[in-house]
């Protein structure tokens, strides 16, 4: 375990390697500079003065060297739209938010989605099963950017019934947490479902059955936990999905958060603020990867941890 | 015992056929459609597909209007027999447009399923065959790559490219052949390991016989669901695009740019965002029906 | 650095949305009913809740580049004057108005008596000086430095190359304290527009211990900002909320009814009008299209803005741009009234020239009235006459493959849409629509990289110069590289104009220059929505600088 721990930690530092690499890289080819406004009446002693301090005025190996220092240290630059705020303040500042978002969301999406599919597998091809499918799969067609007015216009201000946007207190939590769920929902709900199925046709279950046991006993006892298995290896990436996704529902709902920050940031050429929230954000999906495998691996007894996966 | 006599011993007659296939013959791809066959929401799901091409394919070309020109009268009028789905805030005929855009939208979801259908195989393929050093080397510049999030790579690339829909293709099968990788990739492996791959090497069958035989018909199935998943990810991640802003060049049409454009509408214009709408998630509704049909058609256990 | 009002500009175009049509006469002077001060807040909450369409930069006096920044700036510090709705200067931190020297290059200004900074210590003359020098200081970097250049010696402070330059160059710089409470300003040119001038950011004063301390941080947060006006930052979420509360030690407070301004950052204007109907908020900035069910109540107010939104034709990449019937033809080829009526719906109104409505001429009278129209008319059947004529000038058959370049955002691509759109149907030639993100539009501006870019500005001070002297040949913003001896020469004799009746002259003879040989191609001048609950009194929202000035704001 310990080995294989250590392991899957080695790779994860090369990876974060590898992106720091090529999203610094990729922001050199960018065309344009940040400086360009002001650049264009700066006399050239200023600019360089100005290069100087952001160190741009050294070859770009070099720079590159420095980046890798300063990330290491945890200093992931300065904002070139905000001078006086640093990358790793406007993340402090903003993913909170963000954070709170994906996992308010993320949790009506295991509740709603888990529900969904276990009613639709248990009545299957029955009208639970067709209507349960149906919800589900209108939340993978329906565009957030769509949903998320909507909501804001008739349930926030034409019904009044929940604020149409702002973060303020918990009213505010709930239609943004429902608009981002919703395309959760529906792939926690067919993968439940499908799990489900696959188990329901083991043998062990009509062994279960002709023991007599009571469906509730079947179900609760050992279809749901073999069931869940392949729905945790999912959860990892959709978790990293939905909190790395929240920029549309930011957007809509007014929320303070992250990935608003990362378009206004493209934008803007903010080539610091680019780099750090790109690398930020892969750090987050990694060792969320990496939890789910460990996750994966405490419900699962038959996968042991010996190294290749 | 003597009085046993041989009459007794007549062979007895054949009186059925108890040997013969009653079942007709099928090959796999006779048999999996005969169970998609059966799938109602799959089929329904298959014949929207088909009508929305041939939708997107002729609704246009037999418009009086086309997608660009404006009619700078008759803006933001409502649906009529006229126009179908009214016209925009440029008088332009959101009939057409819509056709139009789904056009678009199809041909980006469409190419982008190709490129990594045919990357994504490859490579998943090469690194399974080979195994070994080589599958370990590439698994972990697949899962570099897994781990950067596409999307916000994605976007960069755009910006990089400048919109358009080749710039779209380009970003989204950059980062999208990943998933049809690993897939191919766990499918082989475990394909490669089981006891009639083993039977057929032992029987000393070619490298070729077993790939063509075994191992491909055992992908394949898997691989043509994937793509029924790639082809709505692509219309979505497009239609994504357009929300941020870096979306297909306008005048052009995609149901993405439509959507978000209507999405400002809202308010006083709801058939600008309605019709689109529609379009959108009867495509995107469709292709995962058929998606989850064909998964049951295809998966070889569910024979019967 | 003027750049930076193109940024702004087109952030508020952007961000907030665009115009309207009707061309309303009552567009003057958009500020909400009623009068200001006497409006008396007995009995209700006085309490504001705005939605902003963007959270500022640095709240720095010198760094200050963004109308965001000059709002709230303008809400908790101060000037010598302050604009009243009428857009006149009030004596502010001044106890009157200056004193003008004969040949209108000094200004003496008496301070108040007992002024203080919100933390309690005492504003003096000297705290002027010191922001002047430091907002002049390269080291400081600030966009808009060059407002101060107009100060005698401020050139030399600018241009410093050594610690010693920069100190000989500061103690020689036009500013100086007499004493505590009386300030002397002396310019390098007379300038009609400077004692409104002097009510803008860029002459706050700034107290030097307080900013030196912050270091780099200056203006980062609510806390590393000091100001010497009507209310105080008390809260300063980042890109999501500040609040602002009245300042007890403000030299008027007895005038300020406010106790307390909520201003939550609201990018999109959809919800905006969600919160606003739903009375989470009392302000909010709308678009064109949002507005039309409100026309006619007294909830929705338009304000003119000293904004131009226009084309250039970049000559050096299009050879044929340097024809000025080609430029012409493009230019005729686009009916600007459609452009109002169709794309922006709120209130923009189509252009007679460049330098828009409600700017002054420097003499006193409004530049557009004094010189009226001087735009080419739409005209389709001359506009392909002219494309044949210049073409066959030029010798060749067809122009090469143009693109115009805008922001992407919802109305700067919609304009695309309809600019390619009237190029195709009314002279017959595909142009590329090629919306960019902003930074890149304006990399790709201020670079010459492009055929034809779709482009704003803003007035930086309520003069012709701040549009004129953009096109002087070699200029940074004359990015199409269009050259004209004649208007170089009048520009240039502007600038050294003493008699403003002549200068004023001057700069008509150069527009009318400017725009007949369509070096130029202005659009529009823009007009933005907004919707004020009626219980708000006395909110102005002026015409360039900041968005809108709360001192005078009341609740009823």
């Amino acid at each position: 375990m310990l080995n294989y721990v250590l392991r899957r930690l080695i790779y994860m530092i090369i990876t974060l390697w590898v992106i720091i690499t090529a999203t610094f890289f990729l922001m050199k080819l960018l065309p344009g500079n940040p400086f360009g406004e002001v650049a264009a009446k700066l006399p050239p002693e200023n600019l360089a003065i100005l290069k100087a301090q952001y160190g741009l005025d050294k070859p770009e190996w070099q720079q590159y060297l420095q980046y890798l220092g300063n990330v290491a240290q945890g200093d992931l630059g300065v904002s070139y739209q905000f001078p006086t705020r640093s990358v790793v303040s406007v993340i402090k500042q903003s993913f909170p938010a963000s954070l709170e978002l994906g996992v308010e969301s993320l949790v009506i999406a295991i509740i709603i989605g888990l529900t969904l599919g276990i009613v639709a597998a248990l009545r299957h091809n029955k009208w639970q099963d067709y209507s349960a499918m149906i919800i589900a799969l209108i939340g993978i067609s329906i565009p957030s950017f769509v949903l998320a007015p909507l909501l804001s216009l008739y349930i926030g201000n034409k019904w009044g019934i929940l604020p149409p946007g702002l973060w303020e207190g918990p009213e505010n939590r709930i239609l943004p947490a429902f608009a981002l769920a919703l395309g959760t929902i529906a792939t926690l709900a067919r993968m439940m479902r499908a799990s489900m199925l696959e188990v329901a046709s083991l043998d062990y279950i009509k062994t279960a059955k002709s023991k007599g046991l009571s469906t509730r006993k079947i179900v609760t006892g050992h279809m749901l936990r073999n069931a869940i298995l392949p729905v945790v290896t999912i959860l990892g990436p959709i978790a990293v999905g939905v909190i790395t996704g929240t920029l549309v529902v930011e957007n809509v709902f007014v929320i303070p958060g992250l990935g608003y920050q990362f378009v206004s940031s493209i934008t803007t050429l903010d080539y610091t603020m680019i780099t750090g929230l790109t690398i930020f954000y892969a750090a987050i999906l990694i060792v969320v990867m990496f939890l789910t495998d460990i996750a994966y691996g405490l419900i699962d007894p038959r996968i042991r941890m010996s190294g290749r996966r | 015992m003597e009085s046993l006599s041989k009459d007794k011993f007549q062979p007895a007659e054949k009186t059925t056929n108890a040997e013969s296939i009653v079942r007709p013959s099928l090959t796999y791809w006779q048999d999996a459609w005969r169970r998609l066959r059966s799938n109602k929401m799959a089929m329904a799901g298959l014949i929207i597909l088909v009508l929305m091409t041939i939708l997107a394919i002729f609704a246009p070309m037999f418009s009086k209007f086309d997608y660009e020109t404006q009619y700078l009268k008759d803006i933001d009028l409502k649906p009529s027999w006229g126009h179908f789905f009214g016209t925009d805030d440029f008088g332009r005929d959101l009939w057409t447009r819509v056709w139009w855009g789904t056009r678009i939208s199809l041909l980006i979801g469409v190419i982008a399923a190709l490129i990594d259908l045919v990357v994504g195989v490859l490579y998943g393929g090469i690194s399974a065959y080979f195994g070994g050093k080589v599958d370990n080397v590439m698994q972990r510049i697949v899962e570099v790559i897994y781990s950067i999030p596409l999307l916000l790579l994605a976007i960069i690339l755009i910006v990089f490219l400048g919109p358009g829909i080749s710039s779209i293709i380009i970003a989204y099968a950059l980062t999208g052949w990943v998933g049809m990788a690993r897939l191919v990739r766990g499918q082989l492996l475990l394909v490669k390991e089981q006891e009639f791959v083993l039977a057929a090497r032992t029987l000393g069958a070619k490298p070729k016989r077993i790939i063509l035989q075994h191992l491909i018909p055992n992908v394949i199935g898997l691989v043509i669901v994937q793509i029924t998943f790639i082809v709505p990810t692509a219309i979505f991640f497009e239609s994504f695009l357009s929300f941020i802003g870096v979306g297909i060049r306008p005048p052009m049409a995609s149901l993405g740019n439509l959507i978000n454009d209507g999405a400002h509408y809202m308010r006083y214009q709801p058939h600008r965002i309605i019709f689109p709408t529609i379009v959108f998630s009867l495509i995107l509704l469709s292709f995962n029906v058929l998606g989850d049909g064909l998964r049951d058609a295809l998966d070889p256990k569910m024979r019967k | 650095m003027k750049f930076k009002k193109i940024f702004s500009a087109a952030m508020a175009v952007t961000l907030a949305g665009t115009l309207l049509a009707a061309c309303s006469n009552d567009n003057k002077n958009s500020e909400p009913s009623a009068s200001g001060s006497t409006g008396s807040g007995t009995g209700s909450k006085q309490e504001l809740v705005m939605n902003y369409r963007a959270d500022p930069p640095a709240l720095d006096v010198s760094i200050a580049e963004s109308a965001a920044s000059f709002t709230i700036l303008g809400a908790i510090s101060e000037g010598l004057y302050r604009l009243d709705k009428d857009m006149n200067p009030e004596p502010a931190l001044a106890a009157e108005l200056p004193t003008i020297s004969e040949d209108g290059l000094t200004y003496t200004i008496k301070l108040r008596d007992g002024l203080v900074w919100a933390d309690g210590s005492p504003l003096t003359a000297k705290d002027f000086v010191y922001s002047y020098q430091r907002t002049l200081d390269p080291a400081t970097k600030a966009s808009y430095a060059f407002i101060l250049t107009w100060l005698k010696g401020g050139q030399a402070v600018q241009d410093a190359k050594t610690p010693e330059e920069l100190k000989t160059a500061q103690e020689n710089l036009g500013v100086k304290a007499i004493d505590d409470k009386t300030l002397e300003i002396t310019l390098d040119i007379p300038r009609a527009y400077f004692t409104a001038q002097l009510a803008f950011l860029n002459y706050y004063p700034q107290k030097q211990e307080f900013v030196e301390a912050q270091g780099s941080k200056s203006g980062a947060d609510a806390d590393k900002v000091l100001g010497a006006g009507p209310f105080v930052l008390t809260k300063w979420d980042h890109e999501q909320q500040l609040v602002l509360e009245k300042n007890p030690k403000y030299w008027d407070a007895a005038n300020v009814k406010l106790d307390k301004v909520t201003l939550n950052i609201v990018k999109d204007t959809s919800t905006g009008l969600n919160l606003y109907e739903s009375k989470k908020t009392d302000y909010a900035d709308i678009k064109g299209d949002q507005m039309k069910p409100y026309e006619g109540k007294t909830e929705l107010h338009r304000k003119s803005e000293l904004v131009t939104g226009y084309l250039n034709f970049q000559q050096t990449k299009v050879p044929a741009f340097a024809n000025v019937k080609v430029r012409q033809a493009l230019s005729m080829a686009i009916d600007r009234q459609g452009l109002v009526d169709v794309v922006l719906k709120n209130g923009s109104v189509a252009s007679t020239g460049y330098v828009p409505n409600g700017n002054s001429d420097g003499n006193g009278e409004e530049f557009r009235k004094v010189v009226g129209d001087t735009e080419v008319a739409f005209d389709a059947a001359k506009a392909k006459a002219l494309l044949a004529e210049g073409l066959a000038e030029v010798g060749i058959t067809s122009l090469p493959q143009l693109s115009v370049i805008g922001d992407d955002t919802e109305t700067g691509k919609k304009m695309l849409e309809y600019l390619v759109s009237q190029w195709k149907t009314n002279l017959g030639i595909t142009v590329l629509a090629e919306p960019l993100p902003h930074a890149t539009r304006l990399e790709r501006e201020l670079g010459k990289n492009y055929t034809i870019v779709s482009t704003l500005w803003g007035a930086d001070y309520n003069d012709p110069m701040t549009w004129l002297d953009m096109y002087v040949s070699g200029g940074p913003f004359n990015t199409q590289d269009w050259k004209n001896a004649k208007y170089d020469e009048l520009i240039k004799g502007a600038e050294k104009e003493l008699d403003n009746k002549v200068r004023a002259e001057k700069m008509h003879e150069a527009e009318k220059i400017l725009l007949e040989e369509a070096a130029v191609f202005p659009l529009f001048f823009r007009s933005s929505p907004f919707l004020i609950k009626d219980k708000v009194e006395g909110l102005i929202l002026p015409p360039y600088g900041p968005d809108f000035e709360l001192k005078w704001t009341s609740i009823k």
